[in-house]
């Protein structure tokens, strides 16, 4: 059957369980295992690099035998479920949440949500950003109504850790890491106003009035959220600041 | 490829990896909207799975209708292999036995795909470091038997050819002499490396290598039984300066030179 004989390949390439598929080989026994394993080295290899390109933050973390075993054990419990492999690795953070050798950096997973998110955010849907005269030709009586539709590249995050710091202190272009407060909290968002993946960290009220927006409240109840958490929240300038990122794409009334 | 999106390269057309641009948006996808302003663009695919007995993925076939529907490619290729089983999907080009069971599935498959996109693909023969006892056909017959039945044409990959026919003891001749000309719609070469000696002596095929002077042969071999036909250049890992591939491209197009009769219609890309 094609069929058993698909699987027991598949389990040389992923895993080098070669006994399913040795007796459905022609080739010599004497050269056959080391054959298999070049099957083998090929899927390994070019999925960690997947995982490598999607994640480099993490691995500059850990360093590069560290990132490959965690890439290997990963690699191992969660194939590749679909071929496009720029969506490969989404479970990544959650596996390092549970992945023993990493406990004792328990901001990682939050700093590869940050990687992934910045992921999703290069392949998602191109869209143009609210022209800032829509806005200003909605009558002062009906601001507070208006809902927004947000860009399809818009993601916000929220962490018990500085995860945009250790991103930013972790590129290829800094070479000195400074002291670093673990346990300052951080929240912020990832936007692709163009062909550029941007992230900015915001105070928690503007995090509380993104969140509230992108659910479709009303900018009225999303400021009256963010007011509610922190009094000093100010509305003009956030919102000047997220016309200018082109967070939103379209207003309705 | 940012390279090409200015179109200073002189190149006849850029070859892409479709399941690269399966995105909805975003800078790939710009970019290969700028490449496509002066180059024609060919879509191969390496994800589609012609070979598996479980059928070629619906979502997968929508995607790459929407990818040649904007890109309006002058040729959509696949290969002879498989690599989703049980909806797990392993990174690599996997040989089929070439049973007849294999050729009901794939021909299936192909035709189904055909439909799907409304044209006819071409499909690749692989490298390969093994054959299977369940082979009946060799792999040759087994394209042929594959092109009749479904009308789809052959990307002849001649480096493949060399590398499974050292690995797997067949004879290269016999194989340009068994397979329909006519099918043939595009030639690949490629570079690959050696390792071993003796019994250990495997070639592997990695696309990070100047071409060997026994594939040019070949592809002189294969123009000579063909004609000319376009020909791609393929260099996937350790890419050298584009000088380099350019320069491997003009030695490609000198061989297909020789062998037109009048104006020569095929390019290199």
């Amino acid at each position: 059957m094609l069929h058993d004989l698909q699987k027991s390949f598949a389990d040389v390439a992923l895993t080098n369980s070669v006994e399913a598929l040795l007796p459905h080989v022609a080739t010599p026994r004497g050269a056959i295992e080391r054959r298999l394993g070049v099957y083998h080295a090929n899927t390994l290899n070019s999925l960690i690099d997947v995982l490598s390109a999607a994640y480099p933050v993490i691995q500059r973390i850990v360093g590069d035998r560290f990132f490959q075993a965690l890439a290997k054990d990963f690699i191992k419990t969660h194939p590749p479920q679909q071929p496009t492999l720029f969506r490969y690795g989404d479970a990544l953070p959650d596996f390092i949440s549970s992945f023993a050798p990493a406990n004792d950096l328990p901001y990682l997973p939050d700093v590869a949500r940050l990687e992934w998110t910045r992921v999703e955010a290069y392949f998602a849907a191109d869209s143009a950003a609210l022209n800032p005269e829509r806005l200003a030709e909605v009558p002062a009586e009906q601001i507070a109504d208006i809902k927004f539709s947000v860009s399809p590249t818009l993601r916000l995050l929220e962490s018990d850790v500085p995860i945009f710091t250790l991103w930013h202190v972790n590129q290829p272009d800094q070479d000195r890491v400074p002291e670093i407060d673990f346990s300052h909290p951080e929240s912020g968002f990832v936007l692709r106003p163009a062909h550029t993946v941007m992230q900015r960290v915001v105070p928690m009220e503007t995090l509380i009035w993104l969140r509230a927006l992108t659910s479709g409240e009303t900018l009225g109840t999303a400021t009256e959220l963010a007011l509610t958490h922190e009094n000093t929240f100010d509305l003009q300038n956030t919102l000047r600041q997220h016309l200018v990122d082109g967070t939103f794409t379209e207003l309705y009334l | 490829m940012s390279d090409f999106a200015s179109g200073t390269p002189s190149a006849a057309w850029i070859e892409i990896h479709s399941e690269n641009f399966f995105a909805a948006g975003g800078p790939r996808i710009a970019q290969l909207e700028q490449v496509r302003e002066h180059y024609a663009i060919s879509c191969h695919g390496v994800g589609l799975s012609l070979g598996s007995a479980q059928g070629v993925d619906a979502d997968h076939l929508s995607a790459l209708r929407t990818l040649v529907d904007r890109f309006e490619p002058g040729l959509v290729s696949e290969h002879l292999s498989f690599s989703v089983v049980d909806d797990i999907y392993v990174n690599d080009l996997l040989p089929l036995p070439y049973t007849e069971e294999a050729l009901v599935t794939v021909a299936q498959n192909v035709d189904q795909t055909q439909e799907r996109l409304g044209q006819q693909i071409l499909v690749e023969n692989p490298s390969s470091y093994l054959t299977f006892v369940d082979s009946v056909l060799t792999e040759w017959d087994f394209l042929t038997a594959l092109s009749q039945r479904t009308g789809c044409g052959l990307l002849l990959d001649v480096n493949n050819i060399y590398v499974s026919a050292e690995n797997n003891g067949f004879d290269t001749t016999a194989y340009l002499d068994g397979i329909p000309g006519d099918a043939v719609g595009e030639i690949h070469l490629a570079g690959h490396s050696l390792e071993g000696d003796g019994e250990d002596r495997l070639l592997i095929d990695t696309h990070g290598d100047t071409v060997a002077d026994p594939v040019w042969s070949l592809y002189k071999l294969a123009l000579e039984k063909l004609g000319p036909r376009p020909t791609l250049i393929e260099w996937d890992t350790d890419i050298p300066d584009l000088e380099v591939l350019l320069g491997e491209g003009e030695t490609a197009q000198r061989h297909i030179d020789s062998v037109s009769s009048s104006e020569g219609s095929s390019r290199v890309a």
